[in-house]
């Protein structure tokens, strides 16, 4: 037998296993399991409606699954709010995108440094020395993640007033500024041009090289899926029909079939 | 107008302008639409009240003001948490019926309330539709100015209140605190991806509005010395609301503007005659046609989201700040 110590090593840092989300007769996620080691690239494939983003959903606690047990760095996070399984460090990226409109650039970062605050509610109506100094500190990390994304300039300008593409990589900014060491990103590259995706895809790897941190990402833009991830897995009406490397799944028959159908008329009775 | 009306009606949209921006922490800064602050502006006044029966010394002076408000403030963020815990998972308009529902029922409460009357009028009943009433508050509490009226040290004493409360919300704005409650209003499934606990940040700005209002309504109290239940009703509370739409949701300088604005306007037509014609007794019309324009003109308020509204910037440019480095 193991020693516990080892055991532990042992554990990734994250796991699902066997989560079932049904909505009425609807069986969003069936059985899906999976791993990710520390500073992996997964990839999350599927034809439309395949319950891509509802896992997603499931793993940052906005919905809470049926069956099936998620583990995050040895926690058992399951049920737990969202806020809290932010706080442990999973953050996310919505496909429409969610910034503050109204809020400027800069504090749509700072929003991100929210629960390191360790002032309170007296010492900012009252200015106390000790918020001018965790307010220095936050401002001066949140232009390091503007200056790594190229938007120091537009810092003070709101966020609505952001082109989409600079949009995309605020809501980047943010999430990695949560200081999260596991980045879900629901489909980084909607509507970015082919130049800019090459952009991204470049800038997602320096992300996880810098800062150590593991994403699993949906994505339809093969092109990036390809380049980018180790690993892919294909989810196909909640259920997961292949996993393996990008060229294996490419070849996959099962998920020729999924994307492109079976190429026989079925036949009607 | 005469100058006692004048300082009479500057105190009073002082006060207003004190429940405007109590109002705006929650409806422009969270983005919770609350219809019942006349409840808590109600439960803040009678709280003073009572306290100014049960618990005046009169040798305190000043500080009697200070206990009084302090115990409006306790009442109404009290009521507060036991309306804010449950009802604050509530969504939009629903939440908006229950706490109109709040309001309406604190004012059928005090006007069904009788309770037997303290040191002032022995064996009178306080409560009812007459509510409470002083001809003199006994503790001495505000500021003797020997060549002016009483009302005009009231008026400087409330605007003085006001600007203190304007500078405090304004630094909770500019902090993380404000932070997290105007990321909940743009957008409560990013505020909870963000780590920003909901009900907590929700509650917390309920309860400093309520406490606000309650401090409104103590003040409110001290000037008037009477205060009857069939002032809080829900068209006080829809008042308030106009005032920060007109200003500009979410901008606390906008609040207090929207204050003066609505505030002043009928004391201005009271006193306008168009060819010997009185329009002051048309004055809801022309304070809704006044509300209409003003509207369509700027759809978000004169100040917009900003304190400082866009066509005053050209007057502050040229200060960006840009921080140094301090992380290491």
């Amino acid at each position: 037998m193991k020693p516990l110590d080892s055991i532990q090593k042992e554990f990734k840092q994250f796991f699902a296993e066997g989560i079932c989300k049904s909505f009425g007769g609807l069986k969003a996620v069936d059985n899906f399991s999976m791993e990710l080691d520390t500073g992996e690239i997964v990839g999350l494939i599927g034809p439309n409606g395949a319950g891509k983003t509802t896992v997603f959903n499931l793993i940052t606690g906005m919905e809470t699954p049926d069956y099936g047990k998620f583990y995050f760095q040895r926690n058992f996070i399951t049920g737990m709010a969202p806020h809290d399984i932010s706080e442990l460090g999973i953050a996310r990226t919505f496909q429409n995108i969610r910034l503050l409109d109204y809020l400027s650039v800069i504090d749509n970062i700072k929003i991100a440094y929210h629960k390191h605050i360790s002032y309170n509610l007296l010492h900012a109506s009252l200015r106390f020395p000790k918020f001018h100094s965790v307010e220095r500190e936050i401002t001066g990390k949140s232009f390091e993640f503007l200056e790594l994304f190229g938007l120091e300039d537009s810092a003070y300008e709101l966020a609505s007033s952001l082109p989409y593409g600079k949009r995309r990589k605020l809501e980047l900014a943010r999430a990695l500024a949560t200081e999260a060491s596991l980045l879900l990103l629901d489909e980084p590259a909607a509507g970015l041009n082919p130049r800019e995706t090459t952009e991204l895809t470049e800038l997602i790897r320096k992300l996880r090289n810098d800062f150590h941190v593991s994403i699993l990402l949906i994505e339809h833009d093969m092109s990036l899926v390809m380049n980018l991830c180790e690993r892919v897995i294909v989810l196909n009406f909640g259920k997961i029909i292949a996993q393996g490397s990008p060229s294996e799944v490419k070849n996959n028959q099962d998920v020729i079939e999924a994307y492109l159908g079976t190429g026989k008329k079925k036949n009607v009775s | 107008m005469s100058w006692y009306e004048f300082h009479s009606v500057l105190g009073s949209i002082g006060i207003l302008a004190i429940l405007a921006l109590s109002l705006n922490v929650i409806c422009g800064m969270t983005g919770l639409l609350q219809l019942g602050q006349a409840g808590f502006f109600a439960i803040g006044a009678y709280a003073a009240g009572l306290s100014s029966i049960y618990l005046t010394f009169p040798e305190l002076g000043m500080l009697n003001f200070v206990i009084s408000a302090s115990v409006a403030m306790i009442a109404a963020g009290i009521f507060s948490i036991i309306l804010g815990i449950p009802c604050l998972r509530l969504k939009g308009d629903y939440l908006a019926i229950v706490t109109l529902g709040f309001g309406e029922i604190v004012r059928l409460i005090l006007i069904n309330l009788n309770f037997s009357g303290g040191k002032m009028y022995p064996g009178e009943k306080i409560g009812g539709a007459t509510g409470i009433k002083f001809t003199e508050f006994p503790g001495d509490i505000w500021p003797k100015y020997p060549d002016y009226s009483a009302e005009f040290a009231k008026w400087w004493f409330i605007w003085i209140l006001v600007a203190v409360i304007f500078i405090l919300l304004i630094n909770i704005k500019r902090s993380s605190f404000g932070r997290a409650m105007m990321c909940i209003r743009e957008d409560e499934i990013a505020a909870q991806a963000m780590g920003i606990n909901l009900s907590k940040y929700k509650l917390m700005a309920f309860l400093l509005s309520a406490v606000i209002a309650g401090f409104a309504g103590a003040l409110f109290f001290h000037k008037e010395l009477a205060v009857t239940p069939g002032k809080f009703n829900l068209l006080c509370s829809i008042e308030i609301l106009l005032m920060i739409v007109l200003g500009g949701l979410g901008s606390f300088s906008g609040a207090i503007c929207g204050a003066i604005i609505l505030g002043m306007t009928p004391y201005l037509l009271r006193h306008v005659e168009v060819f010997g014609y009185r329009i002051g007794e048309h004055q809801q019309l022309i304070y809704a046609l006044l509300l209409i324009v003003l509207i369509r003109l700027s759809p978000n308020g004169i100040f917009g989201m900003n304190e400082v509204p866009a066509w005053l910037k050209i007057f502050f440019k040229g200060k960006k700040q840009i921080p140094k480095n301090e992380t290491a």
